[in-house]
């Protein structure tokens, strides 16, 4: 008897630990929104979370791989710290415009052909150890893109047109003959092919010291991936693995010094991001938009805190394998895209501030979106969808499936797991297009396998959807996704080919005139809208929340934080 | 793994008590007075049977989604309230005792079954059949369990079956140094060599004789290996490597758990899995304590 | 003694062997490729693609790939990441410390848990204070570490704040000597609470029953029937017999003790092996994957001897030839 009683107990007891996690926080007095944008900070200043630390910003963020060198990182969270150590040769306006305000080149000039680049550096800046920033570093930071051991994924295809790159890369060449230092701060690069990105490609790159990482291997230069040795703002201090990274100001900066004495980044676990901001433990997070994030940060305990909430630079898609001849059918993957619920999709992932519907495959803040007018936004509608696949031909089967031919509307979505709208919106579709008597199976696996599975050709007959998403650059040029000369294991994996979108988007990567560039892009952005190489899903926030004692903290959508730091400022 | 560890150091004087009544009997008889232990199998039942007989306890389909009711708090329609996708937590709750009790009971099954087998050939063939399938057992034990684990289940991708195939790999060796352990003091006993004078068969005598003495200890095993094969399956699930969605799974619903947002005003979504997770390991970790306490001769009143 | 431990050692060079080889192999099925990560930039070709194949060796046949693996095992190179571009054996290595430091102060903590719990619930075997600590054992078995992580965090560091909620060491201090071990301390309070009561209770239980056996032992008996105070047949005879096999439990926990730090090291963001290990699964990169599994495998192996070894020494009924 006494064993129960005590067996209930316990049990009593762990419930009574497990409800006492849901009981509402205790509100704090005054009842603040976030951002309250315009209105002065009304608290003082000393009860800001985090003023113990001073003239330090503290980010909180993923970890950062540790290759902090500009040629050969890959994340991210890598380059926010090359970005603040290191300079580019040519910076971007907020437009995406190329300038050479703030950037180590003072003048820049592209021959009539577009095939001779000419680039001029401002003399006097000096590395971190006092060298001077030369031609000969610039000479040396394209060539070892080149080299034949180089890890990097920097050898793009403007790096590619180089003259001599491809010698250079075979080992018959050190140095590639169109990279030539003409004088000491005068540096010409001639290619082969007239990109209209080719100056992007070529300028909007950091520049790295010949004497610090030259004569060396791609093995060894390597070891000094944790010691950047850069000529940017900051100067990094200590590198802490999985832990933080410390940078310190450098206080000869050629632009004067930064008005912070240092930056810490924090390694902080996605989950994590907003109750290390609310705690105080950081000064800045930039984190994930779901529509649980965007509640949460209304309350009391984050009144420290202002919004930004930029646009990311990319979207999510599902997209449809062309050699189903099924899906070849414009109607059909017009059908597909009005019998989903994108929009109750969205809202319910990312609420009304963490994402948007995406209609085609540019940046809605990109100069190459159209009116958006003239994008048909695929509002749900069930019987719309029916009537397309009625148009094709997809009778109403007895077993609510859709048949022709004798051929059932079966379809094989394969998907990954490790993200949660991929799960999601695979679930929702299996619903909801059985009401428009489609049968669609699912197959899960992981990112790295369904990437294996669709970037081979062989592939093609075992599977009819994907989804994924595409990261976008400030250029709108989507060549390398959509033409039929990538097809797998190039990006184009869904076998898309359409004439008249591949001239078009040939004539943007050619066309130097900005004007005539916009007038194809949008006119493309339009032609995807209509003719779905993807059912583009959405385009999801990249939201900060910054500290009110912080300023000109300004990450835009084409601008990491990391971009003109020397300007950001404690206010206590 | 502890649990399983400390069973094989006791295994040898275990072996030894039983001379008179069968373990088994002994120690049924012993468990009957454990409270605590019954009230675990009962819950374990209550469990069983709510998980098999589903469909007749909810109006929902499993995977029926409703994005107009999506987060619902409970109320008459959704009697624990609805996910993100707007399912009716409840019914996935009912549906995710399937799949979780499901990983639990085969996995262990599985491994029972392979640790069984290889025991019981190397305990009575001996010799250099022992010694391989002994090695190959150190050489599986030393494999660290939740990192191979995850190695493995990423390597071959999420599923309910590659889960309950990692279980049974990693874990048959502790099975199969008990069943080897018995064997071999059983063998030098008077009645198989009893048997062996009646000319009865090698395999008749492991059949008959053999795995019946084992049982006991084995179904010990068998208890807390299943509490942990279902908190593995959560932990392999948090980690985004358990069952695939959009099969519910206990581990898969407490994933949500891991947002402030929902720990603070969406109880419904973290709370009934959690509890349930944890109350279906305690009653499991409950009985097979108290088997082990009725199994252990040493604790004889 | 000596012939014995020699021999025991040798022992571990063949199923160190079929470790490595299982590992490799299980790694090998892979149908992901560990570059897969870089096809999600578009500007990424096809040629740049095949260039990185052969770059990092990953275009050789698995036989070839396994024995250039050992031949530089064997000199202490573990490979290289593909992700992280540095030598596996100094990743490992840096990622040591915190790993070690969360297992043993965990163990510590399970310990001074455990066994006064488990002497009293024998001592006081069927009493209140007995059911009370079997329950509290079994639930501390009976939760996963992940969720129980999950409610450390919400009560103590973000509605308490009594503790931070991530991290080994403040950020930027660099503290040394006393304050740096303050620091650390207040960091991994919360990970060494999770996995220290996570792993007390089957110590716990294993001390209660090897309690009791002792307990029942003639030599105890004849304390008591000498009118010995129970306090010293307890404690002073009782307990260090007891104690003996728990000892040797120890070594067994070792590699339990690394796997639930994984989870913990991801839970509270802590610097260690297992962190590193579940990143390399997620991004397919191979020689962390196998570089950290066959440390682990070590580990155990060490645990294990260990445990053999003072099993050996106190218990006379195990021969050494």
């Amino acid at each position: 008897m006494k064993k129960s009683i005590v067996l209930l107990l316990a049990l009593a007891m762990v419930l009574s630990v497990f409800l006492a996690g849901c009981q509402p926080k205790e509100a704090p007095t005054g009842t603040q929104e976030p951002s309250s944008e315009g209105e002065p900070a009304v608290e003082p200043a000393a009860t800001i979370p985090g003023s113990e630390r001073g003239n330090v910003l503290t980010i909180g963020d993923t970890s950062p791989e540790g290759i902090f060198n500009p040629n050969t990182y890959s994340a991210v969270y890598d380059h926010y710290i090359i970005e603040l150590v290191f300079d580019k040769l040519l910076n971007i306006e907020e437009n995406t415009e190329l300038t050479t305000e703030g950037a180590l080149a003072k003048d820049y000039k592209v021959s009539d052909d577009g095939l001779v680049y000419t680039f001029y550096l401002r003399e006097g800046i000096k590395w971190h150890d006092g060298e001077e920033v030369t031609a000969d570093d610039l000479v040396w930071t394209y060539n070892d893109i080149l080299q034949p051991d180089y890890k990097g994924r920097g050898y793009t295809a403007v790096m590619q047109s180089i003259v001599g790159a491809e010698d250079v890369k075979a080992g018959k060449a050190e140095t590639a003959e169109g990279i030539k230092a003409l004088d000491k701060y005068t540096v010409e690069v001639t290619v082969t092919e007239a990109y209209a990105t080719t100056l992007r490609d070529l300028g909007y790159l950091e520049i790295m010291p010949k004497h610090y990482y030259g004569g060396m291997t791609a093995d060894e230069q390597a070891n000094l991936n944790r010691e950047p040795l850069g000529n940017g703002a900051f100067k990094l201090k200590k590198y802490e693995v999985d832990q933080y990274v410390e940078l310190e100001a450098n206080k000869d900066y050629w632009q004067g010094p930064p008005k912070l004495d240092g930056i810490i980044y924090k390694v902080i676990a996605n989950v994590d991001q907003l109750s290390e901001f609310e705690t105080g433990a950081v000064d800045a997070v930039n984190f994930e938009g779901s529509v649980e994030n965007y509640e949460t940060i209304k309350g009391d305990t984050f009144a420290h805190g202002d919004l930004i909430n930029n646009m990311n630079n990319g979207y999510s898609y599902v997209g449809f394998n062309f050699k189903n001849p099924i899906l070849a059918d414009k109607n059909v993957r017009q059908a597909l895209t009005y019998g989903l619920d994108r929009k109750g999709f969205v809202q319910s992932f990312f609420g009304d501030e963490g994402g948007f519907v995406c209609h085609a495959p540019v940046s809605p803040v990109s100069w190459a979106y159209p009116d958006v007018d003239k994008l048909n936004p695929y509002d749900y509608n069930p019987d719309k969808a029916a009537e397309l696949l009625e148009a094709s031909g997809w009778k109403m089967g007895a077993d609510g499936i859709r048949e022709k031919d004798g051929k059932k509307l079966a379809l094989k979505w394969c998907s990954y797991n490790d993200a949660e709208w991929s799960m999601k919106i695979t679930a929702l579709a299996v619903e909801q297009w059985k009401k428009i008597g489609v049968d669609l199976t699912i197959e899960l696996m992981d990112f790295n396998s369904l990437s294996t599975l669709i970037s081979d050709e062989g592939n093609a007959d075992k599977w009819d959807l994907w989804n994924m998403a595409w990261g976008l650059t400030a250029d709108p040029d989507m060549y390398d996704v959509f033409s039929k000369t990538v097809f797998p294991p190039g990006n184009n994996r869904g076998f898309f080919e359409n004439e008249s979108i591949e001239k078009l988007m040939k004539d943007g990567l050619y066309e130097f005139d900005q004007e005539k560039r916009k007038e194809i892009y949008q006119e493309l952005a339009i032609e995807f809208n209509e003719e779905l190489p993807y059912m583009f899903v959405y385009i999801r926030t990249n939201p900060w929340l910054v500290s009110k004692r912080v300023k000109n903290f300004n990450p835009t959508e084409f601008k990491d934080w990391s971009n003109e730091s020397q300007l950001i400022e404690i206010v206590q | 793994m502890a649990t399983v560890t400390s069973n094989n150091i006791n295994s040898d004087n275990r072996a030894r008590s039983s001379k008179v009544e069968s373990p088994w009997k002994v120690m049924l008889k012993r468990l009957r007075r454990n409270k605590l232990a019954i009230v675990g199998l009962v819950v374990l039942i209550i469990m069983a049977v709510a998980a098999i007989f589903a469909p007749f306890l909810t109006d929902f389909g499993r995977d029926e989604t409703n994005l107009a009711r999506s987060n619902a708090a409970p109320d008459a329609e959704y009697r624990l309230g609805a996910d993100s996708l707007g399912r009716d937590i409840y019914t996935r709750l009912l549906y995710g005792a399937r799949i979780s009790l499901t990983v639990g009971f085969v996995a262990t099954g599985l491994r029972i079954f392979i640790g069984v087998v290889l025991g019981g050939v190397a305990g009575y063939y001996g010799k250099t059949v022992d010694n391989i399938i002994m090695r190959i057992a150190d050489i599986v034990s030393c494999l660290p369990f939740l990192p191979m684990a995850i190695t493995f289940v990423a390597i071959r991708g999420p599923s309910i079956y590659n889960v309950m195939l990692v279980l049974a790999i990693l874990g048959w060796p502790g099975i199969a140094r008990i069943v080897r352990a018995e064997i071999l003091s059983l063998r030098e006993r008077e009645f198989m060599e009893a048997a062996t004078a009646l000319g009865i068969s090698d395999f008749k005598k492991i059949t008959s004789h053999l795995i019946p003495n084992t049982m006991a200890s084995i179904i010990v095993s068998a208890t807390t290996g299943i509490a942990d094969a279902i908190l593995t399956e959560s932990t392999l699930s948090f980690l985004g490597l358990g069952v695939a969605p959009p099969t519910p799974t206990w581990g898969n619903m407490l994933t949500d758990a891991n947002n402030q947002f929902v720990l603070q005003h969406r109880w419904w979504q973290w709370v009934p899995p959690g509890l349930v997770i944890f109350i279906a390991v305690l009653s499991l970790n409950l009985l097979g304590d108290g088997l082990r306490d009725a199994l252990d001769p040493r604790l004889k009143q | 003694m000596g012939k014995y431990i020699l021999r025991r050692l040798l022992q571990q060079i063949p199923i160190m062997l079929g470790v490595s080889i299982l590992v490799f192999s299980i790694i090998q099925l892979a149908p992901g490729d560990p570059l897969a990560s870089y096809m999600q930039n578009p500007n990424m070709t096809i040629a740049q693609m095949e260039a990185l194949k052969e770059a990092y060796g990953l275009n050789a046949s698995p036989v070839q790939q396994y024995f250039s693996y050992m031949k530089n095992a064997l000199k202490g190179e573990f490979g290289y990441s593909i992700q992280l571009k540095q030598p596996v054996s100094k990743l490992i290595a840096e990622r040591l410390g915190a790993t070690f430091f969360i297992a043993f102060g965990s163990l510590l903590i399970s310990i001074l848990i455990a066994i006064p719990v488990g002497v009293i619930s024998a001592t006081k075997q069927y009493s209140f204070i007995d059911y009370a600590g079997t329950i509290f054992a079994l639930a501390g078995i009976s939760i996963p570490i992940f969720f129980f992580a999950i409610l450390m965090k919400k009560w103590f560091a973000i509605d308490l704040r009594w503790f931070p909620l991530s991290g080994f060491v403040s950020p930027g201090k660099n503290y040394v000597g006393i304050n740096m071990i303050k620091d650390i301390l207040n960091h991994s309070f919360l990970p060494l609470i999770v996995l220290g009561l996570a792993g007390a209770g089957s110590l716990m239980r294993y001390t209660r029953s090897s309690m009791l056996e002792v307990i029942r032992q003639d030599y105890v008996r004849t304390a008591r029937a000498k009118g010995l105070k129970e306090r010293v047949v307890i404690y002073k005879h009782a307990l260090r017999n007891a104690l003996i096999p728990v000892i040797t439990l120890l070594g067994f926990t070792l590699p339990g003790l690394f796997s639930g730090a994984i989870t913990t090291e991801i839970m509270f963001s802590l610097p260690g092996m297992g962190r590193l290990q579940y990143n390399a699964v997620l991004h397919r990169d191979y020689p962390i994957m196998m570089g950290t599994n066959l440390f682990l495998a070590i580990f155990t192996l060490i645990g294990n001897l260990l445990a053999d070894i003072s099993y050996a020494a106190v218990d006379p009924r195990i021969r050494l030839d």
